[in-house]
């Protein structure tokens, strides 16, 4: 009993995900299909790739809520490159994510690195601010006729059924885990989320590290966008308006802290696919718009509350154990 | 004698390991100044606090007014006159002067705040002090001294009996005390009787009626003004014997490393020192002096210095702690928690973080390399966990201070700053640290230490630069070194 108490919590994300996956089975008979899972797999994925950049961000000591935006400004670029400016694919590819990381990513950094403002309100402003870029592209209009070329890593899929975006997102979660815990850069990373001052005062660059936190989070997002806007067919300047909520909370749900300094990017592989089949499973259940949002809005609420209580919770028991360990010794 | 409005009997504070107050008796006298001296961590504070309700006393009653009290609350203390002007001031900054004197009691007129009421009774206030200031203005726009006047005008407005002041004079300009001390002469003329912590002997003098002399927590010795010298005050303050005893070790003191002239910056100003290889400089003066502030500005932690610094015969000056990392400078900060140690983050890891090029190749970690290093400094510093991938928050005091100490040797750090190096370490762990110093400075290692530890400075210094708010005021060698020496040049006087 005592055992199995303890594999479930130590694998509570995945003893969630299954459950969640048993109740939208029972919910919906379109759940549990070929087909649909599928599909399950491709959102994941574009939701996936974002996660790890902002998980990037997340351990770095910020946080983003302009991925969103990202998403559209990169798929825009992508998309008219390549229609109405006649560019090849692979380097249109390239030319959105890197312009785009470059400049919204150092905005982002450059605001929380060289003002202190909070990371929160500096990235809500960006927001915004990348949503009108997307929108003027174009001025407003969706685009089309995307080419051929450019929609196999959205849509195409190795025999029909395994999605190349499911294998990309794979490959991402390796490379983000070998950026965060093999490099150091990813040490440093972990050293200035967990204490700015401190990791200063080792002689770190704190600036320069948080700054291309945002900068090297925004690529991922960024890669997240053409892969979403080929898997979409058209370039759409109010793509993904809501997607920053269920990347957030897939990040904090897979225990990427929102205090900085903590996660892993494979253990949050558990909250992306969590809010994938609630957002999946919600549709096709046929729930209303309106209370997905309230649901959505919920899970954060709930789980960086969580989060934050734990937090908390560590930093008493902490000061706890040292207390008595220093009475032990005198 | 007039008679006592407030009496401490038999009061003690008893914290975890220490015991912060121990029984302490002191009659004051209405309308008299007393002056409350001792060192640092001498229990002035605590006493304080438990006047004015912040603290409960673990043992002892309280006697005002002839009413007996096991201990205060805040509000009490204050329903029954006692004010305590801190050293920070509880000012809301943008506010009018008049809106903070009545700040939570301002005056009504028909259920609305009447603003002219309270401009008039705050004018009224500052006349009566012979204080000439504006109280329509917001306080953020006073300088220092006129918001410590605004908090007292503030206390004086609640009908005060005892007005406690913590240092007053500690952030003002001499002819901002003289302002301060016009007005504390006003007061006692009126009646009011004072209690004042100060370290500065001249204003002692100039002010009080009696001194109360503290040490370790026990109330040492009262006088009249009349019957004691700045000798006697010191040495009562001081009078402690040299408990523990501190390891000695066989070192030759060698060339120059590091020199410093007219250092400035923090509000401090102009020191100077030279450190040689194998010593250790003490860097003594009570809190506030400016010492930890004149090592940031060294380190370059803290930007906006100027002097001149050379090392090894080299002129640099630090601009961010990853130069100074850079030539060898480290810094062992006084808040462990906050500046030190990453608690959040493995052992491993925070020993890691200064030494990451050498431990990575390009970008790349060699992990077989970062183990080894760490796995070294483990042993080397006996530092006590299971596992070099323990979290280093859940580490004792002593061990974390041995992690902050191993992440520098393991960079090719050669000067070595410490702030407090034992602070909220035990016995044990302290012997340990004192001789982790001395096998550095045998090393061919220098070290710069700041300690609030009198003993500790005496017992492990081969020099000592003593700090006077921000100035310097001698530099001891080793057969010059005594507590009253120190504690006299720390208190702005000659030898």
């Amino acid at each position: 009993m005592e055992k199995l108490k303890r594999v479930l919590s130590a694998n509570a994300t995945w003893v969630v995900l299954i459950c969640l996956m048993v109740f939208f089975t029972i919910l919906s008979p379109n759940f549990m299909t070929v087909k649909n899972m599928i599909t399950v797999l491709r959102q994941v994925s574009v939701n996936g790739i974002c996660a790890v950049g902002l998980a990037i961000i997340l351990i770095g000591g910020g946080i983003d809520l302009s991925t969103g935006s990202q998403t559209a400004v990169a798929g825009m670029l992508c998309a008219t490159l390549m229609v109405n400016h006649g560019w090849p694919v692979i380097p249109s590819f390239i030319i959105a994510i890197v312009v785009t990381a470059l400049t919204v990513g150092t905005l982002n950094g450059m605001a929380v690195a060289y003002t202190g403002m909070p990371p929160l309100i500096a990235t809500l402003g960006t927001q915004n601010v990348a949503r009108g870029i997307a929108y003027l592209i174009t001025d407003g209009y969706i685009i089309y006729n995307i080419p051929e070329l450019a929609k196999v890593i959205g849509q195409g899929s190795i025999a029909k059924t395994v999605p190349y975006c499911v294998l990309l997102f794979i490959f991402i979660l390796f490379v983000g885990d070998f950026i965060l815990n093999k490099t150091s850069y990813g040490r440093m990373l972990f050293a200035v989320g967990s204490n700015k001052e401190a990791a200063r005062l080792s002689g770190i660059p704190v600036k320069k590290i948080q700054i291309s936190s945002f900068i090297v989070g925004s690529l991922f997002i960024s890669l997240g966008g053409v892969v979403l806007m080929s898997r979409l067919n058209s370039g759409i300047p109010n793509v993904g308006t809501d997607i920053y909520i269920e990347i957030l909370s897939a990040c904090i749900i897979g225990g990427i802290s929102s205090n900085g300094g903590r996660g892993n990017v494979f253990k949050m592989l558990g909250g992306v696919l969590i809010m994938g089949v609630i957002s999946n499973g919600m549709n096709v259940a046929g729930i209303s718009e309106y209370y997905q949002y309230i649901v959505k809005g919920s899970i954060l609420l709930v789980s960086v509350g969580l989060d934050s209580y734990r937090t908390v919770i560590q930093t008493s028991r902490r000061s706890h154990v040292i207390r008595s360990a220093a009475k032990e010794s005198a | 004698m007039s008679s006592v409005i407030l009496s401490l009997k038999n009061i003690s504070k008893q914290y975890p390991g220490v015991l912060a107050l121990n029984n302490v008796s002191l009659d004051i006298n209405e309308g008299e100044t007393l002056a409350l001296v001792g060192e640092n961590g001498a229990g002035k504070s605590t006493l304080i606090k438990t006047l004015s309700g912040s603290i409960l006393p673990s043992e002892g009653t309280i006697i005002f007014e002839g009413k007996e009290y096991d201990h205060m609350t805040p509000k009490q203390s204050a329903d029954l006159g006692i004010s305590v002007v801190y050293q920070e001031f509880n000012l809301m900054n943008t506010l009018s002067v008049a809106e903070n004197v009545y700040v939570g009691r301002l005056p009504m007129k028909n259920g609305l705040y009447d603003k002219k009421k309270c401009i008039e009774d705050a004018k009224k206030i500052f006349e009566e002090l012979e204080i000439d200031i504006d109280v329509t203005k917001p306080v953020e726009e006073l300088s220092v001294a006129y918001m410590q006047l605004v908090e007292i005008a503030k206390n004086l407005a609640k009908q005060t009996k005892v007005l406690i002041m913590d240092e007053p004079t500690a952030p003002l300009t001499e002819h901002e005390c003289e302002i301060l001390f016009r007005i504390m002469r006003n007061l006692k003329e009126r009646g009011m009787t004072i209690i004042f912590i100060s370290h500065r002997m001249n204003e002692i003098f100039d002010l009080c009626d009696r001194v109360a002399i503290m040490r370790d927590g026990q109330l040492i010795s009262t006088y009249g003004i009349n019957e004691v010298d700045r000798a006697k005050i010191i040495a009562d303050m001081v009078g402690r014997d040299m408990s523990e005893a501190f390891p000695t070790c066989d070192k030759t003191i060698g060339e120059v490393v590091l020199e410093v002239k007219n250092l400035s910056g923090n509000g401090v100003h102009n020191i100077s020192f030279a450190l040689h290889r194998g010593e250790i400089l003490g860097l003594a003066g009570l809190v506030g002096a400016g010492r930890t502030e004149i090592m940031r500005i060294l380190y370059g932690a803290d930007l906006g210095g100027s002097g001149e610094v050379y090392l090894h015969g080299e002129k640099v000056f630090f601009r961010s702690p990853k130069e100074a990392v850079q030539k060898g400078v480290v810094l062992l900060p006084e808040d462990r928690k906050r500046e030190g140690v990453l608690l959040s983050l493995p052992i491993r890891q925070n020993i890691a973080l200064p030494n990451l090029k050498s431990i990575s190749k390009g970008f790349l970690m060699n992990f077989k390399k970062e183990k080894e290093i760490v796995e070294k400094q483990k042993e080397d510093l006996k530092i006590a966990c299971y596992s070099v991938d323990q979290l280093a928050g859940t580490l004792s005091g002593g061990n974390q201070q041995k992690i902050v100490l191993a992440k520098w040797l393991a960079s090719s750090a050669d000067i070595l700053i410490f702030d407090e190096p034992t602070r909220g370490i035990d016995v044990g762990a302290k012997q340990e640290i004192y001789n982790l110093m001395n096998n550095l400075c045998m090393q061919g290692m220098s070290i710069i230490m700041i300690s609030s530890e009198m003993d500790e400075m005496i017992g492990m210094s081969d020099r000592i630069v003593v700090l006077y708010e921000g100035r310097q005021t001698g530099v001891l060698e080793k057969e010059q070194f005594s507590q009253e020496a120190i504690m006299t040049l720390a208190s702005g006087e000659t030898l």
